[in-house]
């Protein structure tokens, strides 16, 4: 039994149209072989290109991509992921893991605007900056990310888990305004610098700032913040999850609580940490 | 029988007696309590979800039904009444069982549901701060009633012995002995001359009715008292049974004992028979 190696695409050269990499999916559920997967069309392209036209294409193992030589051309790398991992080495382009269901996503560069967003499971990594709208409804949905992770080791534009319905985002760097406006549930980590007006509109969810966030005082109400059991779980599976979330931010209770959007439904709440 | 694990945690030892104490109250017999509960163990903060000192509670009844129906009432009534007080699932496998599930209304439209990882919790708002409670549980097939009796030549020999057997019982896992003390000294037959009654005094083993009826009983003894275990396996029972004897045995009332039996109710309480002489013998 021959071993296996990971499904890996090479960019070939630089790119001056997006490429749409949606058609992953489809040769992972159809267990394409590296060879035939070169000639498949690529319907989304003009002149029709095939992917060996842009792509090296090797290995053999369907749960475990690896796509090398990556750039922000590269739009929707993800979607609709089930299971295995995708490593992009490089950056990614906007729509990364968009509907991801399960698996893993791991940029080891940047990713381009409304990654993350209709998440239903999986964990999205990030390694370097995100774009704006990560996390976040596409413009006429709804609700944004619905469940799973994603953590982002670098900044993020503006709108950041927009309307987020479940799930857990981590933002190591900063983020850009209107972080987690309309926000349904879930629970955002933001551990860079301060945040402007975060949570605007917010109905329920949790918000985590390492710093104080500029807050307007007609939407939010300051309370003490005593005798948080809720808190304890939290941080007890927060180190079961990242080994870079520094220990002791978490080592004694938050400073401050704040509730609101008052405007809206009161629910949410941003701790301080 | 069905059982359930959950764990309450409080803010010290003295609240958590009190949620402990409260919620396994009047849970020694599923005939009139309809469930018997009790602490299977003691858990350091490092155990427990939220940091805290914490118990792992054992819940056994008839039927799932009945299990949650006591669950409910009694995390609502006790649990949630208790000051400081959280409770959470000490069991992942098995038919889900409502825990905050059920209880989440008491917040009117202000608690808050957390899910972290696969788990779901609710924040209920309560006078103290929150009352946290995860969302369900989970319940298992279980064992109730292995049980043996200690019959010794007097009560303080009876006592001692039980005594030590309850804390030879106590280290082992999956198991509670849901009476007072983990002893019973009102062991019961099946049945009754009364109607209605469906179980009496064990008249065989009471020795203030020797000569009245046909006795269970050697010569010289004159307390008897049983044991009863409720376990979440066979092996389980088995251990607790066999540990309960040796200890009860071997300690300085041991003197004092005149004979270990059990009470098998004509082999009709239920599909599993611990025979004491084969467990003994595995030790």
């Amino acid at each position: 039994m021959s071993s296996l190696k990971p499904l890996t695409f090479t960019r070939k050269e630089d790119l001056d149209f997006p490429v749409d990499m949606r058609f992953l999916r489809n040769i992972v559920d159809s267990r394409m072989s590296a060879k035939k997967a070169e000639q498949v069309l690529m319907s989304s392209l003009p002149d029709a290109l095939r992917i060996g036209d842009i792509f090296k294409v090797s290995g053999n193992d369907h749960q475990n991509i690896v796509i090398e030589n990556s750039n922000a051309k590269l739009e929707g790398i993800g979607t609709g992921w089930r299971r295995g991992t995708i490593k992009v080495i490089g950056n990614a382009g906007s729509f990364t893991a968009q509907s991801l269901r399960g698996g893993c996503v791991h940029v080891e560069g940047s990713v381009g605007d409304f990654s993350g967003c209709g998440m239903n499971g999986g964990q999205l990594v990030i390694e370097a900056d995100a774009g704006n709208g990560l996390g976040a409804s596409l413009p006429g949905e709804k609700i944004g990310m619905n469940e799973g992770r994603i953590i982002v080791n670098g900044n993020t534009g503006t709108r950041l888990g927009n309307r987020m319905r479940r799930g857990l985002i981590v933002v190591y760097g900063d983020v850009g305004v209107g972080a987690c406006s309309s926000m349904i549930s879930g629970t955002v980590l933001l551990l860079g610098g301060q945040a402007n007006l975060p949570g605007t509109h917010m109905r329920r969810g949790t918000i985590i700032c390492a710093s104080e966030p500029s807050l307007s005082a007609d939407s939010f109400f300051e309370q003490e913040c005593e005798n948080n059991t809720y808190w304890n779980i939290f941080c007890s599976y927060m180190e079961g999850l990242s080994e870079r979330i520094n220990q002791s931010l978490f080592s004694c209770s938050p400073r401050k609580r704040f509730v609101g959007d008052l405007n809206i439904y009161g629910m949410g709440e941003i701790f301080i940490i | 029988m069905k059982a359930t694990r959950i764990v309450v945690t409080a803010r010290n030892r003295v609240w958590l007696s009190h949620a402990v104490n409260s919620v396994t109250g009047f849970a020694t017999s599923v005939i009139a309590c309809k469930v018997e509960a009790g602490v299977e163990k003691w858990l350091t903060p490092s155990q427990t979800p939220d940091g805290r000192e914490g118990a792992a509670i054992l819940l056994f009844a008839m039927s799932g039904n009945q299990l949650e129906a006591q669950l409910r009432d009694r995390v609502g009534q006790c649990l949630l009444t208790s000051p400081t007080s959280a409770v959470f699932s000490g069991m992942d496998e098995g038919k889900a069982v409502a825990l905050g599930k059920a209880i989440r209304y008491f917040g009117d439209g202000y608690q808050i549901s957390k899910k972290l990882g696969n788990r779901r919790y609710w924040r209920i708002p309560v006078m103290d701060g929150e009352f946290v409670c995860e969302d369900v549980t989970h319940r298992i097939d279980s064992i109730g009633g292995g049980n043996f009796l200690i019959i010794a030549k007097d009560i303080d020999s009876a006592l001692g012995a039980a005594e030590s057997a309850v804390a030879a019982i106590d280290k082992v896992a999956n198991t509670i002995t849901p009476f007072p003390g983990g002893v019973v000294r009102s062991g019961s037959k099946v049945g009754s001359k009364y109607r209605g009654l469906i179980a009496s005094t064990n008249d065989a083993y009471c020795p203030t009715l020797r000569g009245l009826v046909p006795t269970n009983l050697p010569h010289g003894a004159n307390a008897v008292l049983e044991i009863v275990i409720d376990g979440l396996d066979e092996s389980a029972v088995g251990d607790a049974m066999r540990e309960g004897i040796v200890a009860a045995c071997s300690g300085k009332w041991s003197e004092g004992i005149l004979e270990i039996t059990a009470s098998n109710f004509g082999g009709k309480l239920g599909p599993y028979h611990f025979h004491l002489h084969s467990l003994i013998d595995c030790a």
